[in-house]
């Protein structure tokens, strides 16, 4: 994970063409990051730097935010998550750049739906909370991944 | 309906008429949407019995929209913001059988949860929702996926190609996950209203953390650009 693995994923993507050689049209829009792969990230040189220079560019009178967070990378909105725990090829996954409109669909089969009763033999009651879903990748090629 | 209820029912519902000899459903819609966020909501926290006998007394498609038009987000965070209030309600709700329009509130407030810390991971999808309409029994989707084809010039008796590469199917089942907790009756006997949020919250946090990893682990494995 370093500034120019991110470039190149996501240069990969806007790149990637049917065996046609006719060009998708993939527009990464999102990246997500590992706890691991943020920490790298925000480690990076350049992203140092680039933090640096943007605070001092947004300074005003409101106080003052050592570290900004980063809302966007480029064009990409950044999501920082736990829940990115997944190894890929026996490495683990630090980011994910995706093009959210075309790369995979949700399908929902229902809401999130609650259902709250009294136990059996208990005065006690209980709150459980369902959903149907699944998701499906339809365009590999619009979503890359960054491996540690 | 009390006459009080009556009377508050009109306080907070002027527009209903108007709303009903309405035509318009764009402007309905609206309406029962502002009213939903406005009178429901401030409804619930002066009384929360009033409320739950107007989402009773609506019931059909009326009821639906008005269920519909309130945002979950704005409902939750005034209930909780006032939870002890709530709370207390709640405590004497649970012992009603009847329990409907409790539930109702209970879920908007979980779901609400749910979607604040879920939604940014579920934006990273196309959200699909034909098999929450499918009134047939269809239990799965097969999704056509064409590869895209090029767009050229054609002579007029030419044929025009729809998918130069074929037609991938991708069949999907839905999975069901739940996690659920148990309310101990002390905690609503004695109105425990800060360790009961912290209880439920535990359940959208549970669904948080599978729906959250199930996108994210089949974005990753899906991905051809590793």
């Amino acid at each position: 994970m370093n500034y120019d693995a991110i470039i190149d994923q996501y240069t990969a993507i806007m790149g990637s063409k049917t065996a046609n050689g006719v060009p998708y049209g993939f527009l990464p829009d999102k990246i997500v990051f590992s706890p691991a792969g943020y920490a790298l990230f925000l480690k990076d040189s350049l992203i140092k730097n680039y933090v640096y220079f943007s605070a001092a560019l947004n300074n005003n009178k409101e106080g003052t935010n050592l570290a900004k967070p980063i809302v966007y990378f480029y064009d990409m909105e950044v999501i920082h998550t736990p829940y990115l725990e997944v190894k890929v090829g026996g490495k683990d996954v630090q980011a994910i750049l995706v093009d959210s409109a075309q790369a995979a669909m949700l399908v929902k089969a229902s809401d999130v739906e609650v259902f709250e009763g009294r136990l059996p033999k208990s005065v006690d009651r209980e709150v459980i909370m369902a959903m149907l879903f699944n998701v499906a990748v339809i365009f590999g090629k619009a979503v890359a991944v960054i491996t540690a | 309906m009390s006459r009080v209820g009556m009377k508050n029912y009109k306080k907070y519902f002027p527009l209903t008429s108007e709303i009903n000899n309405s035509g318009d459903l764009t402007k309905r819609s609206q309406m029962l949407e502002e009213m939903g966020k406005t009178a429901l909501t401030e409804m619930a926290l002066v009384n929360p019995d009033y409320a739950k006998e107007i989402i009773e007394d609506f019931g059909g498609s009326v009821g639906g929209s008005l269920k519909e038009g309130i945002s979950a987000r704005a409902l939750r965070e005034k209930i909780i913001s006032d939870g002890g209030q709530f709370y207390n309600a709640l405590r004497e709700d649970l012992t009603l059988t009847n329990t409907q329009a409790y539930i109702t509130l209970l879920e908007q407030m979980i779901r609400g949860d749910f979607l604040a810390e879920v939604d940014k991971i579920m934006s990273l999808t196309y959200v699909n929702d034909d098999l929450m309409k499918s009134t047939g029994g269809a239990n799965s989707l097969t999704l056509n996926i064409g590869e895209p084809t090029e767009a050229a010039v054609y002579s007029g008796s030419g044929d025009i190609m729809y998918y130069s590469e074929g037609i991938n199917k991708i069949q999907i089942s839905p999975i069901k996950i739940a996690a659920g907790t148990r309310i101990e009756w002390e905690l609503s006997k004695y109105a425990q209203p800060s360790f009961m949020k912290w209880n439920l919250r535990r359940i959208s946090n549970a669904l948080q953390r599978n729906v959250a990893q199930t996108i994210l682990s089949t974005l990753a494995l899906g991905s051809t650009l590793q």
